[in-house]
């Protein structure tokens, strides 16, 4: 077989554009698919964020009629996903399909797993309740510590070595690249009242959260000016995201064709081998490309889509099942004073205090979260306008003094939730196809029930802080309703055993040993950290993999 | 905090200016901000009048041309136009343009809101107001935010 390139990556997500890059420098052919484009661009998109109707619905900026049509998203149109409608429980996180991917309108937050998260069934299997599809990962943490350190760098993460050095026994070989970013007055403020309290057996210790958002100039991209809208997009680029690496990945030599959506990977007829890649372009062409290793780097929902689409790598009926995401939650209250809310980035600190414990036996753990938002999820400032004019019949001065008083005490909480994996929650094909006849995922996602009572937990841990805080007019919420937290997850595990995972710990197809998968699909468990810093870990130690694989082949040209 | 100022307003009813002008003095007493840019006050204008607050705009501009100039002004607009429940809605869009940009869609039960311009949405007033900057444009340097804002009112 005549071979095009000698590595194709489906995705130029933060993933596949890492692996391209890696890759490239040691002197592969990549070629890199991606089914969206690289417009609207980031200046034009601010523009559009200004005058988008809901600041907060992630795909307002993203709009393009063309890729909306050819290649659709849970972004783009809420009738995507086909999933038994409400009361049934929904799977509630989205994802755009465009060059550099939904880092776009990610928040930029990376810590690290734990040690733990990596044993799950091994520290705490023999709980009674235990989720029975809750696995150790087939590698430890250990084995993924300099890959965390090595993504650290690519991405640009600011942090404090003082505050990390250990958390819950998982430590740091090297310091961040960056001093952390700074956390906000109202982070401050919160900590002088919780710090060292206890709930549950736990102590509050608030600490400032690492994220790939420049402290100072690094990379060529700018600090963080505190423009508040990390979601849904950086106006400066001082936030990490895929695109960085797209960049870097075409310096180094790999080719990017876009609006190329992968249709289907073929086997070949005499042996297991996967080289062809079919793909039909935004005009409706169908064509192929042909590699001597392929890389699915389309998230945890394209991913299993495309690996059913093609029949291929599910030999163990694991494609699509176990599919994860965390149950996030808000709390609001007011307190005292003002804590100048609307400033910063969303969010610079939280609590790690809650991931581990013997508690996970029976429960999930979780992170909080200290937002510097105010209630603008509650429609804050613009409700408040209306109900002081409207309601209390308020102008001039006393309009503002009414309305700093009332934002600039505001806060909100949130929590993050482990999800863990449940078999029968899955990505399968709908019989519902998009403009190039492609099937939309479907949907099946229930949180088990060890999720729920970490939820439940979590909803009381944001009431206990807000005690502390002398808080007042706290939003009530309901521990049976979650919000996504876009962190998709699972649907093509890692493991040893052919039988019951779909990858093994290199990233590579149980099946076909040249076919690979990055990104967060192939997590087995999640713990409750955002997944990007681990899935980029991931996916650079997978590139180094394909890289001795690819052997002679290649001639390295730079850092490999 | 920026405070409404009393010599400002300069209008007698025998002698009316323009519409705009006549917004734009209105505009300062309800917001209680002197510094409105014109050209913004002229965006806002044209959206009111062609929206249902069209008819209720007309009635507040009449009555506020009525009102004599002076200290006693802005109780005067309080009680002949901010507490009219008629025109309060109106009162209330006025304010929310200046402060955000946003036109509520009064047809609709949520708080459905529609924007301007970018310049509208980064020049509104209630971010100012409220000790911060607008969403997507700090002008601050990094790490500004870990302390209380210099514009503490």
């Amino acid at each position: 077989m005549k071979l095009d390139f000698d590595v194709v990556v489906v995705g130029a997500g933060v993933a596949g554009a890492m692996v391209a890059e890696r890759l490239s420098l040691a002197g592969a052919r990549v070629l890199i698919l991606e089914a969206g484009s690289r417009n609207p661009s980031r200046t034009q998109m601010v523009g559009s964020y200004a005058i988008a109707p809901i600041k907060g619905l992630l795909h307002n900026p993203y709009l393009n009629a063309e890729s909306d049509a050819k290649a659709p998203s849970p972004d783009s149109s809420r009738s995507y996903y086909d999933q038994p409608p409400a009361p049934h429980t929904q799977y509630e996180s989205t994802y755009e399909r465009r060059t550099g991917g939904s880092t776009w309108h990610w928040l930029g937050h990376t810590p690290r797993m734990l040690v733990s998260d990596f044993l799950m069934k091994t520290r705490y299997g023999d709980g009674p309740n235990f989720p029975p599809a809750m696995v150790d990962w087939p590698i430890r943490y250990d084995d993924l510590e300099p890959w965390y350190c090595e993504a650290e760098t690519e991405m640009g993460v600011s942090g404090s070595d003082e505050e990390w050095k250990e958390v819950f026994g998982t430590k740091r070989s090297k310091p961040f690249p960056m001093s952390m970013i700074w956390p906000s007055y109202s982070d401050n403020w919160i900590a002088a009242r919780i710090n060292g309290k206890k709930f549950d057996g736990a102590e509050y210790l608030v600490r400032s959260t690492p994220a790939a958002r420049n402290s100072t100039f690094y990379d060529g991209r700018p600090p963080c000016a505190g423009n508040s809208i990390c979601v849904p997009l950086c106006p400066i680029g001082a936030k990490y995201d895929g695109s960085v690496h797209v960049g870097k990945a075409l310096q180094a030599g790999a080719v990017l064709w876009e609006q190329c959506v992968v249709s289907k990977l073929e086997k070949d007829a005499d042996d297991d081998s996967v080289h062809t890649v079919q793909f039909i372009t935004y005009g409706g062409e169908h064509r192929s490309v042909a590699a001597a290793i392929v890389v699915v780097a389309a998230h945890a929902i394209e991913t299993p889509k495309l690996l059913l689409m093609s029949g291929l790598a599910n030999s163990s009926d694991q494609v699509g099942r176990n599919l994860m995401d965390h149950l996030s939650k808000s709390a609001f209250g007011v307190v005292g004073e003002s804590l100048f809310p609307f400033r910063g980035p969303p969010s610079t600190s939280g609590i790690e205090s809650f991931r581990d414990g013997e508690f996970r036996k029976e429960r999930a753990g979780f992170r909080v979260s200290l937002d510097n938002d105010g209630w603008s999820r509650l429609n804050s400032p613009y409700a408040e306008i209306l109900d002081l004019v409207g309601n209390q019949k308020l102008i001039g001065a006393e309009l503002q003094s009414a309305l700093f008083e009332r934002v600039s005490r505001q806060v909100r909480l949130s929590c993050s939730v482990e999800v863990a994996p449940v078999s029968s929650n899955r990505v399968e094909l709908s019989t519902a196809t998009d403009a190039l006849g492609l099937p939309h995922p479907k949907i099946t996602f229930t949180p088990p029930e060890y999720s729920y009572k970490g939820l439940a937990h979590a909803v009381k841990t944001l009431a206990d802080m807000f005690r502390l805080m002398d808080a007042t007019n706290i939003q009530p919420i309901d521990p049976k309703t979650y919000d996504g937290a876009g962190h998709i997850m699972g649907t093509c595990r890692m493991g040893e055993n052919p039988k019951s995972s779909v990858v093994d710990s290199d990233g590579r197809t149980h099946d076909h040993g040249n076919l690979f998968i990055v990104g967060s699909s192939v997590f087995p468990t999640v713990g409750s950290p955002n997944p990007t810093l681990t899935l980029a870990a991931l996916a650079l130690r997978t590139a180094q993999r394909i890289s001795v694989q690819l052997g002679a082949r290649t001639k390295p040209r730079g850092k490999s | 905090m920026p405070r409404v100022s009393k010599s400002k307003n300069t209008l007698t009813p025998a002698k009316l200016p323009s519409t705009l002008d006549d917004f734009l003095a209105l505009s300062r007493v309800l917001t209680g901000v002197q510094t409105l840019d014109a050209g913004i006050a002229g965006q806002y204008l044209d959206r009111l009048n062609s929206s249902p607050l069209q008819p209720g705009l007309t009635t507040i501009l009449d009555r506020f041309r009525h009102i004599p100039p002076g200290p006693a002004a802005a109780d005067q607009i309080k009680k002949k136009i901010v507490a009219d429940d008629e025109l309060r809605p109106v009162v209330s869009q006025i304010i929310l343009l200046w402060y955000t940009s946003a036109m509520r869609d009064s047809e609709s039960a949520s708080l459905a809101l529609r924007f301007g311009t970018p310049e509208g949405y980064f020049s509104g007033l209630v971010w100012t107001i409220i000790g911060a900057h607008p969403p997507g444009l700090s002008g601050g340097y990094f790490g500004h935010w870990r302390y209380a804002p210099e514009n503490e009112p």
